[in-house]
């Protein structure tokens, strides 16, 4: 085997995984992708200068792919769908939590599915930043962004979950006490 | 309302507990996908892009003694027309009437009964309908050189609708009107949301961007705009897709004389844009500088070209038709006046123009001087002409535009036609 890519694998293959399948959050499809970015590396791997860590350099393409793959699905499955069919846009979120979601504690499915109503942007940002506890330079560095673009992003981000958050346990509270809300 | 609930450290809390996924493939299962895919990729760059450099050289080959012969022949064809002109203008040059009643019934009537049998019938027996058939031959002979604008002659119980509508770069917002027939029932606004669904961009080579995906709703009372689009709304994309939305609603706002947009997701006031950040309502920038207009070829250069404005800070209609000789390669627009026409220009009382040809003009009617015409009026509009008098030209008509009369400016740039 390519001793790249041994050593690649050895480092930092589950890390790339984890953050493309929180991208996309269907294994399959992360499994493609995660071959994608080590044909993206092979490639250029002897233009790669060591200007930036390893690591970010690694982010910075799987983000790169993560984003290719959105505008490939776009394309011509979103076409079609909401050309043919309006009433399929709700099922989406209906999507079968995958196994090591699904054995999680509430709250933790709760802010998974809350992942899919940020932007590209910010989740990329949520989940470099806290998942995988990169610094502020760290993921300004793998987006190719200023570091206050990061902070920014970041902090709508976390807006965006705690609104939503929110929303989703004043549902669940209606359902099992009403009474407690009304107040 | 109940009080936030969720501190960012405890949401941080939370994601970080996020639990960890595991790719559980064998490394050496992975490599060798990897390697298949790399030893396909490889192969297949330099496979498709000969195949079709082969394709195109065959295609050259066989079309090009075609090419050339067709060309030489409308050539001469042209010549021969205008010399025809030049000697009937000679001969009758006391009774303008009769020569041009000669001028049409010599070129295109011939064409058309070939073209039309019925036309031919129409036109020996001297019936009552020779006059409106005589028009349509006269459009279906001058197909090709048709004008691209509305005019206000087109709008006889018809509304114009004008959509902004990007090219499939997102380099230039194109400017396509529609004509549909007027309904006294019903507001320009409805109109405009009806006919949204039937546009064919696509075929018209440029980017598929109505129906927009929000609902729209409009508020004639105080002229407001509401525009509710869904949280996965494409509009948030990149930078550019918000961009695009920008100027498409500033256009939106410009032709329905609309005063405010209001922005809502889905009920709740303001969109959250990615770039832009969060916004409650949609004020357009003061654009300041004229429009001036390019040629866009969207379907390659012997299809009828887009008149694409551009806005420019310009000092007179004199210096904005200088620029219209230059292209515009950095918006991918070609230049909507030939470089060897050159012309004086005499503005009379801000609503007259006119244009006097230079003698080493040519001014032949074919499609691209029809479409400089066309880009002349369009940009003498911008300019507050109300007319334009052409002077000089080798020929006195270009397609539907006598030259000896005041050519009045067009209502909207490029009318495209719905499908049925």
């Amino acid at each position: 085997m390519d001793s790249v890519f041994d050593e690649l694998y050895k480092k930092y293959h589950q890390d790339v995984f984890q953050f493309l399948f929180y991208m996309v959050k269907n294994k399959e499809l992360a499994e493609d992708l995660v071959q994608e970015v080590y044909i993206r590396v092979l490639k250029s791997y002897e233009r790669f200068e060591g200007k930036s860590s390893e690591k970010t350099w690694l982010f910075s393409i799987a983000r790169n792919v993560a984003i290719d793959s959105f505008c490939k699905q776009k394309g011509w499955k979103q076409k079609i769908i909401e050309k043919f069919d309006w009433s399929t846009q709700q099922v989406k979120d209906e999507l079968p939590l995958p196994e090591e979601i699904a054995v999680q504690r509430e709250e933790i499915q709760m802010i998974y599915r809350c992942l899919d109503l940020c932007t590209i942007d910010q989740r990329l940002v949520i989940i470099m930043r806290y998942i995988h506890e990169l610094t502020i330079t760290e993921t300004a560095d793998s987006l190719g962004w200023t570091e206050s673009k990061v902070k920014t992003t970041q902090h709508r981000a976390l807006k965006v979950l705690k609104n939503h958050m929110e929303h989703f346990k004043a549902k669940e509270g209606m359902d099992n006490e009403g009474i407690k809300v009304e107040r | 309302m109940k009080e936030s609930k969720w501190s960012d450290e405890q949401l941080q809390e939370l994601l970080s507990q996020m639990p960890k996924i595991k790719d559980n493939r064998d490394p050496r299962e992975i490599y060798q996908n990897i390697e298949i895919k790399m030893g396909k990729q490889k192969k297949r760059t330099w496979i498709l892009p000969a195949a079709a450099v082969a394709a195109a050289l065959l295609l050259l080959f066989i079309l090009a003694p075609n090419l050339m012969n067709w060309q030489e022949s409308a050539d001469k064809h042209v010549e021969i027309q205008s010399d025809q002109t030049q000697s009937s203008e000679q001969i009758t040059s006391d009774n303008n009437s009769i020569s041009e009643a000669k001028d049409e019934e010599s070129d295109p009537e011939p064409l058309a009964r070939e073209e039309d049998p019925q036309e031919d019938h129409a036109q020996l027996s001297g019936d009552p309908e020779k006059e409106s058939n005589d028009d349509i031959s006269m459009k279906s002979v001058s197909s090709e050189i048709s004008p691209t604008a509305v005019y206000e002659e087109d709008l006889a119980g018809k509304e114009f609708l004008t959509y902004a509508i990007p090219d499939k770069e997102a380099q230039n917002i194109v400017p396509v009107s529609v004509l549909v027939d007027d309904d006294p029932d019903r507001s320009k606004f409805a109109l405009f949301e009806d006919t949204m669904s039937k546009l064919t961009e696509d075929a018209w080579g440029l980017e598929e961007y109505y129906p927009l995906k929000a609902n729209l709703t409009h508020d004639q009372e105080n002229n407001i705009l509401t525009v509710d689009v869904p949280v996965d709304h494409p509009y948030s994309m990149s930078s550019t897709a918000e961009l695009l939305l920008e100027k498409v609603l500033a256009n939106i706002m410009n032709n329905l004389d609309i005063e405010k947009i209001d922005l809502r997701t889905e009920g709740k006031v303001g969109i959250e844009f990615s770039h832009y950040g969060y916004r409650e309502e949609f004020i357009p920038e003061n654009s300041t500088g004229n429009l001036i207009y390019y040629f866009l070829y969207p379907n390659g250069a012997d299809s009828t070209p887009f008149l694409v404005p551009i806005r420019e800070e310009l000092n007179s209609v004199k210096d904005a038709l200088k620029a219209m000789k230059q292209n515009r390669t950095e918006n991918n627009l070609q230049a909507s006046i030939p470089d060897d026409i050159d012309f004086e220009i005499e503005e009379i009382k801000d609503s007259k123009l006119i244009i006097r040809f230079n003698n080493e003009s040519e001014i032949i009617d074919n499609a691209s001087t029809l479409h400089a015409i066309e880009a002349i009026l369009l940009t003498a509009k911008d300019f507050d002409f109300d007319t334009v008098k052409l002077e000089n030209a080798d020929v006195d008509k270009i397609g539907k535009f006598d030259l000896t009369e005041e050519l009045k400016v067009p209502v909207a740039a490029n009318k495209r036609d719905l499908p049925n």
